[in-house]
């Protein structure tokens, strides 16, 4: 006999033929999205399909003369010390920006938001460089902190703090340094986050705490951080994740240098990529570890979240 | 409602299967382009032997007036277009039945047409005519380009080889895998030279250096003076370029370059180029290369610095020569009386000062081509003919024509004269060759920045390189 299942009128459906409603439902919703799905076919899962095939071949840009490489190119990616560093410095430039964005981002959005006479002119000039293209900003960075002749140096040689004009971008700390703190001048993006989650914020826990005796420290870190959890969770994702996609602000600013003290992923494949005849087999398999490693960090974090979730869920 | 269902459902399926079709008719033409041209064309373009016409062989203005209209497709990196354009100009006003359609990629430097091309002939790229660095980019290419013989043998004649200098067909047959001649080269550059600011050398009172103490009593002048200048601009942030200097003092000393490229037995941990490194270093430990000023400026940066009077010296290749011709200066609006050329001298007793050169500017027709014949022309005008002469009298390269020379009447002043002169015994005489291993030049010169910066001794930065190119990434 086959399984059924009653329905509202009160008659019952055999689970098959539900199945096959359904799908016949469906068919309609995969039909639409079906010239996307083709365009993802070629675009993605060819690249992808590219990316693997060429990893274990010999060849240049030209693709001409590929010769089979097997495990060979993953084995001198994975011994080769700077892609480790590179992957490291992604990490530590993402932890950077994080930090700057929930700290400096969050407090100036605070007080942005308390609406004194100009805080909309300061929003908007907060705002502007998130929307200026990265490789403006970096190379206007990297004019301005030019030891010799750059604008900052001469800045402070003028006030007589010679003592304080560094080498910002030559020196390996401190062009690590420069590149974190750039991350300050992009806090545009994250403000955005806190600004739309503080309208969230039911007014009346504020007005409950100041009636307490809370004061503004308080205020802002026991009651406006914790509540504002989504912003913090989607500025941590988003920046862990498209700091594999960075480039251009790090590049046109140090070139990953000096002496590849500043290098991330994306620019050590360039790096390799970029002189005449380089195997491109070698680019291929670094690009695939690095998007394993991107695809581990998204799972991590999306396990974390529907975790979270669950947690919530079962707390109320 | 079935009825209303079944409409969605038929105009979805319509709507799906029609952006399908249309998505898979372009990826189909697509291929279509990459795969042309068709046998007929494939038959034609692939027979070089084919000789042409005796008007393209004799008097341009002829073949032109009687041949079909027809459009080249030029791609390179080098010369700038400010500088081919008015040479092709002219080239068509000779050939009004040619008209050359030029791609110069990436004009400040050469590594974005080092990929955009081979990647452009791999796709089929409706290309005709590309330029050819000398180094790896020929045998990279090299199943993409037409053998030239049958074509040079008709169009410039049997004996076009004795009309380049003997060294420079010499070094083009290393540069394929074959015995064909896939490509032939225009010019030969070499690096790396010290650009001087003569102007500033007359305000400092100090004549142009010829030893490295010569180089010493300059920087010391600058410093003296309290003049707000460098004393070289170098882009030491380019790894590259100091992997190039490094190379241009071991060649004053030895062979080792060509040792090591041929794969002749030279080593990176061998004394002579351990003796390099501590000559690179002395540059920087004597001040001539000032570190603070120098390791975070670009290319770009460091040619500003010096072509702004910012800088006494420039460090860079022959391709740069250009800057010793007035004409240049006051089109590029560079407000300097007077600029030349040496070698970097000698760093150690005994050593003589030299660069690496090799020929460069090459030129080859893509096996592709439905005008193998004219695109042989406009070849023939850029190497053998006054597209040539044009380039050389504007000293982008040192013609590899056995018969080249300038119109004296352009080097206006004694410095211009004498660089030149400078620039020709250099390349003529170079002792190894600019035959580049660009990927590893990269990862030696970063070894190179570490050496300065975190002042590690040239004995570990030599086995730090060796043990990186015995990795075998980036073999010779």
């Amino acid at each position: 006999m086959n399984p059924s299942i009653p329905v509202d009128s009160g008659k019952t459906i055999p689970i098959k033929s539900r199945q096959a409603r359904k799908w016949k439902e469906n068919v309609t919703a995969y039909l639409f999205i079906a010239p996307l799905l083709s365009i993802f076919a070629v675009f993605i899962l060819y690249s992808l399909y590219f990316l693997i095939h060429t990893s274990f071949q010999n060849t240049d840009i030209s693709f001409g003369k590929a010769t089979d490489a097997g495990t060979n190119n993953y084995r001198l990616v994975l011994e080769d010390s700077h892609f480790y560093f590179s992957v490291l410095n992604n990490l530590i430039f993402s932890a950077g920006n994080i930090f700057i964005s929930i700290t400096i981002g969050f407090i100036v959005t605070v007080f942005l938001s308390l609406k004194f006479r100009g805080s909309r002119f300061f929003h908007a000039l907060f705002f502007i460089p998130a929307m200026l293209p990265g490789a403006l900003i970096a190379t206007v960075f990297s004019m301005i902190l030019e030891y010799r002749f750059g604008a900052w140096n001469e800045f402070l040689r003028a006030l007589g703090l010679d003592f304080l004009a560094k080498q910002w971008l030559s020196d390996p700390h401190l062009a690590y340094m420069s590149v974190i703190v750039i991350g300050v001048y992009l806090i545009g993006f994250p403000m955005m986050y806190y600004s739309a989650d503080l309208t969230t914020v039911n007014t009346s826990v504020l007005e409950a705490a100041v009636l307490d005796g809370a004061g503004l420290n308080r205020i802002m870190w026991n009651i406006v951080f914790p509540l504002l959890k989504n912003a913090h969770k989607t500025i941590i994702i988003s920046t862990l994740l498209s700091s594999f996609r960075e480039f251009e602000r790090i590049y046109l600013m140090t070139g990953g240098g000096p002496a590849q003290s500043t290098e991330i992923s994306s620019i050590y494949l360039f790096n390799y990529f970029r002189g005449a005849g380089a195997n491109i087999g070698y680019v291929s398999a670094a690009s695939t570890l690095l998007l394993i490693i991107a695809l581990a960090i998204s799972f991590i974090q999306l396990r974390m979240y529907v975790k979270g979730k669950k947690e919530r869920k079962s707390a109320a | 409602m079935a009825l209303k269902k079944k409409v969605i459902r038929t105009a979805s399926l319509s709507i799906a299967m029609a952006s399908i079709m249309s998505l898979l008719a372009a990826c189909g033409g697509n291929n279509n382009a990459s795969s042309s041209p068709s046998s007929s064309d494939l038959s034609a373009n692939a027979s070089p032997s084919v000789a042409p016409s005796a008007s393209a062989t004799a008097s341009p203005s002829a073949s032109a007036s009687s041949a079909e209209p027809v459009t080249l497709t030029y791609w390179t990196w080098d010369p700038p277009s400010s500088v081919l354009q008015p040479i092709l100009d002219k080239f068509q006003a000779d050939y009004p039945n040619i008209t050359v359609k030029l791609s110069v990629w990436d004009q400040q430097n050469s590594s974005g047409y080092q990929q955009k091309m081979p990647l452009g002939l791999s796709t089929g790229e409706d290309i005709d005519v590309v330029g050819v660095q000398g180094g790896g980019m020929g045998k990279q290419i090299e199943q993409y380009l037409l053998p030239l013989d049958d074509l040079l043998a008709a169009s410039v004649g049997d004996d076009w080889q004795n009309k380049l200098t003997p060294n420079s067909v010499k070094q083009l047959k290393t540069q394929v895998d074959g015995d064909a001649t896939l490509f032939i080269s225009q010019g030969s550059v070499g690096s790396m030279v010290m650009y001087y600011n003569k102007d500033i050398l007359d305000q400092l009172g100090v004549a142009v250096p010829k030893t490295y103490d010569d180089l010493k009593v300059v920087v010391q002048a600058i410093k003296d003076k309290k003049m707000n200048i460098i004393p070289v601009a170098v882009n030491g942030k380019d790894g590259w370029t100091l992997d190039e200097v490094a190379w241009t003092i071991a060649g004053q000393q030895s062979d080792l370059y060509n040792r090591w490229r041929y794969n002749q037995g030279g080593k990176f941990d061998s004394p002579e180029y351990i003796q390099a490194l501590t000559g690179f270093k002395k540059l920087f430990d004597d001040g001539i290369f000032s570190k603070k000023d120098v390791m975070d400026l670009d290319y770009n940066r460091s040619k500003s610095l010096f072509t702004s009077g910012k800088a006494a010296f420039f460090i860079q290749g022959t391709w740069e020569a250009a800057m010793i011709s007035d004409a240049y200066r006051k089109e590029n609006k560079i407000n300097i009386n007077d600029i030349g050329i040496i070698p970097i001298p000698s760093i150690e007793a005994g050593g003589k000062a030299s660069i690496r050169a090799f020929i460069d500017n090459g030129l080859g027709i893509v096996k592709t081509s439905k005008h193998p014949r004219e695109a042989m022309e406009l070849i023939k005008y850029l190497t053998f003919g006054a597209g040539d002469d044009a380039i050389n009298s504007q000293f982008r390269f040192v013609s590899n024509k056995s018969d080249a020379a300038v119109d004296p009447s352009i080097l206006t002043t004694p410095t211009a004269q004498e660089s030149y002169q400078t620039l020709v015994d250099l390349i003529s005489n170079a002792p190894t060759d600019r035959n580049n291993n660009s990927p590893f030049s990269n990862v030696a010169g970063d070894n190179l920045i570490k050496m300065i910066l975190n002042k590690v001794s040239p004995e570990n930065t030599a086995k730090a390189i060796q043990a990186e190119f015995d990795k075998g990434k980036m073999p010779n």
